[in-house]
């Protein structure tokens, strides 16, 4: 039962088309060998680097005020101090952990459950659960994220949240909850990519021979699936962190004494109209630089992954035209 | 036609009362006694008592959803609890400052993303091209808070006094510096989406300037900027007003950000606040009003598409 239906590869065209074995060659070989996305991959090395060894790295205590309240960048102070005197730089660092654990953790959880439950409905199509399943999907989709998740993140602060008998943090509410948003785009992809590949051969085929649909969904469809979710999850991670971010800036997100950057963003929000900007150009580079990493990684994951995209370069490049080239009027 | 529509409508219902009961039940869900908040800190439980009862707290909680859609129907949208004014008139003077920024940013989003995405899909891979994909990835890259701080940064203290960065001026007192006042917010608003919406109608109208029968219309000598911006923008276009739909979200989103950062006095700024104040009478409104604008304005769009693209009526034909 191949799971390489889509891949066109084995028949590369005349004009010398890179004829990479497989589909993990073929990420990366992408990763690699593109500027962007290799900085973009070092770049998320680099954070996650950060955000393991965080503490570590922080020349002060992140929660240690001082007299030295709102001092511009320095020698002793790379990013100046807040308006209680902590280090900004310190709590860059330690702040990094919580932002990407966030994003990344609320994305893990969403393509699983949205990938499952796309994957379900698109077997399903047409039928009961396929409708209630989308329904249910454009109900969450309708809520604004910035309506949503502070609402739900903001219940949990100041009490103690049990799911059943599982006490569960603020912050696993907040993940939880930003997850809950980017659920329906994960099932949608899963969706839509279950319903193309339902009408490849090899699907027929296992269904005629009567796969149950465990194996149908993990053995022939998942493989396929995969690379267009993977695709999504590289764009929603960024998303994820964004969201966090806004959510803490306004205050309903992680709460003191842990920071993220939007956090420090938050803190420094009064400071920009007395003029002092460190507190604020710092974690919105940080933000800003970690979504375009991240951008870079899915652009190129993209290109390779999408078997649409693929299939419009291989056949130009196969028939040597140039398709949609530079038209000089 | 009919038949499209009839559709739609009978799947925007049901989303829209499921939108009902989960933010009902969340916001039920919260924590603080509204009642007790009502009464005040230091009022006596029997006066904390009676109010719960004046707000039909005793009762059992799907009663108290019925009750509130029933007078949701007939625009009874409760009393606030931290001002004792009814919702609507709290909300009221807040509705034109939201939907002036949407719209302006909406606007903002058609007339610069549009020319961006075709121009860039001309010159695929030109070095225009390029330029204009790491444009829209920066404007993708910086959200609309960041964008909002830093313009609050720049026209606050580096640039003082060329555009206000603070408050807000009704358009019944100055076009002008309503405009003026309302310009930085929506430019934060507008340079995601701008971005987005370049890029897919890039994509959308690589994939249309492919077609047969643009080759064809080519080789019958029709002249080359006729067919991009007449025949293959109109096809090219489809899938970007569904873009544009969704983008109404992300507009009403970042409006509780972008209000809250530049004092405008809007739907948004007050979510935040109401929220703050467990002012929940006015949170799940305005929760209601973000969702339901965020349906209608799809519902809108899957309508739209049936009215420009003759292949979706067609689907319904069939069907019915």
């Amino acid at each position: 039962m191949s799971t390489t239906t889509v891949d066109n590869s084995a028949n590369p065209g005349p004009s010398g088309v890179q004829a990479a074995a497989s589909p993990r060659n073929r990420v990366l070989s992408a990763l690699l060998h593109r500027p962007l996305a290799l900085t973009g991959l070092c770049g998320v090395a680099l954070l996650v680097l950060i955000a393991a060894v965080g503490p570590l790295l922080a020349p002060d205590n992140p929660d240690q005020t001082s007299s030295h309240a709102t001092a511009p960048p320095s020698l002793a102070h790379w990013m100046g101090t807040d308006q209680l005197g902590r280090d900004v730089f310190s709590r860059m660092i330690v702040g990094t952990r919580i932002s990407l654990a966030v994003g990344v953790g609320s994305t893990a959880i969403a393509l699983a459950i949205g990938g499952l439950l796309g994957m379900l409905a698109g077997l399903e199509a047409g039928r009961a659960p396929d409708t209630v399943l989308m329904r249910a999907m454009d109900v969450i989709f309708a809520f604004p994220v910035l309506v949503f998740v502070p609402v739900l993140s903001g219940l949990a602060i100041g009490r103690q949240i049990h799911l059943g008998p599982v006490p569960v943090s603020q912050l696993a509410v907040l993940t939880g909850a930003i997850s809950v948003v980017f659920v329906p785009v994960f099932a949608r992809v899963a969706r839509a990519s279950t319903l193309a590949e339902s009408k490849m051969e090899y699907m027929l085929a296992a269904r005629a021979f009567g796969a149950r649909r465990q194996d149908l969904i993990l053995r022939n469809l998942l493989p396929n699936v995969a690379g267009p979710l993977m695709v999504q999850a590289a764009f929603s991670i960024p998303l994820a962190v964004i969201t966090e971010a806004a959510v803490s800036f306004l205050g309903f997100g992680v709460q003191p004494p842990q920071a993220s950057w939007g956090d420090i963003l938050n803190d420094g929000r009064n400071q920009i109209l007395l003029g002092d900007w460190w507190e604020t150009v710092f974690p919105a580079l940080a933000i800003v630089v970690t979504v375009l990493f991240f951008n870079f990684i899915g652009d190129a994951l993209r290109d390779v992954l999408d078997p649409r995209a693929r299939a419009r370069e291989m056949t130009a490049a196969a028939t040597g035209a140039v398709v949609i080239g530079d038209r000089g009027d | 036609m009919l038949g499209l529509a009839v559709k739609r409508l009978t799947q925007a219902v049901p989303v829209l009362l499921l939108v009902s009961v989960l933010s009902f039940l969340l916001l039920r869900a919260a924590p603080g006694n509204p009642a007790q908040l009502q009464a005040g800190l230091n009022a006596s439980p029997t006066v904390v008592d009676a109010i719960a009862r004046q707000l039909g707290l005793d009762k059992p909680l799907y009663v108290q959803y019925w009750i509130w859609l029933k007078n949701l129907f007939s625009g009874n949208l409760g009393v606030s609890y931290s001002t004792g004014e009814p919702v609507t008139s709290v909300l009221a003077p807040r509705v034109p400052v939201t939907a002036e920024l949407g719209l302006i940013s909406i606007v903002l989003t058609v007339i610069a993303g549009i020319p961006l995405g075709v121009w860039a899909a001309l010159r695929k891979d030109g070095p225009v091209d390029q330029a204009t994909r790491a444009g829209a990835l920066a404007f993708v890259a910086v959200p609309n808070f960041v964008l909002a701080l830093f313009l609050v940064l720049l026209f606050g203290w580096w640039a003082q006094g060329i555009l206000p960065y603070q408050g807000y001026v009704p358009i019944s007192q100055s076009l002008g510096g309503n405009l003026s006042h309302v310009m930085l917010p929506a430019i934060c608003l507008a340079a995601g989406p701008i971005g987005i919406v370049s890029r897919f109608t890039r994509t959308s109208m690589l994939e249309v300037l492919g077609t047969e029968y643009v080759t064809a219309a080519r080789a019958l000598g029709v002249p080359w900027l006729r067919i991009v911006w007449m025949d293959a923008l109109r096809n090219a276009l489809l899938p970007v007003l569904t873009v544009l739909g969704l983008i109404t979200g992300y507009v009403i989103s970042g409006a509780v950000i972008v209000e809250t950062i530049f004092g405008l006095p809007g739907l948004g700024a007050l979510l935040v606040q109401s929220f703050s104040d467990r002012d929940y009478t006015v949170t799940i409104a305005i929760m209601m009003i973000g969702a339901i604008v965020f349906v209608i304005v799809n519902l809108l769009v899957d309508l739209l598409y049936g009215v420009a693209d003759p292949r979706v009526r067609a689907q319904y034909l069939r069907r019915a």
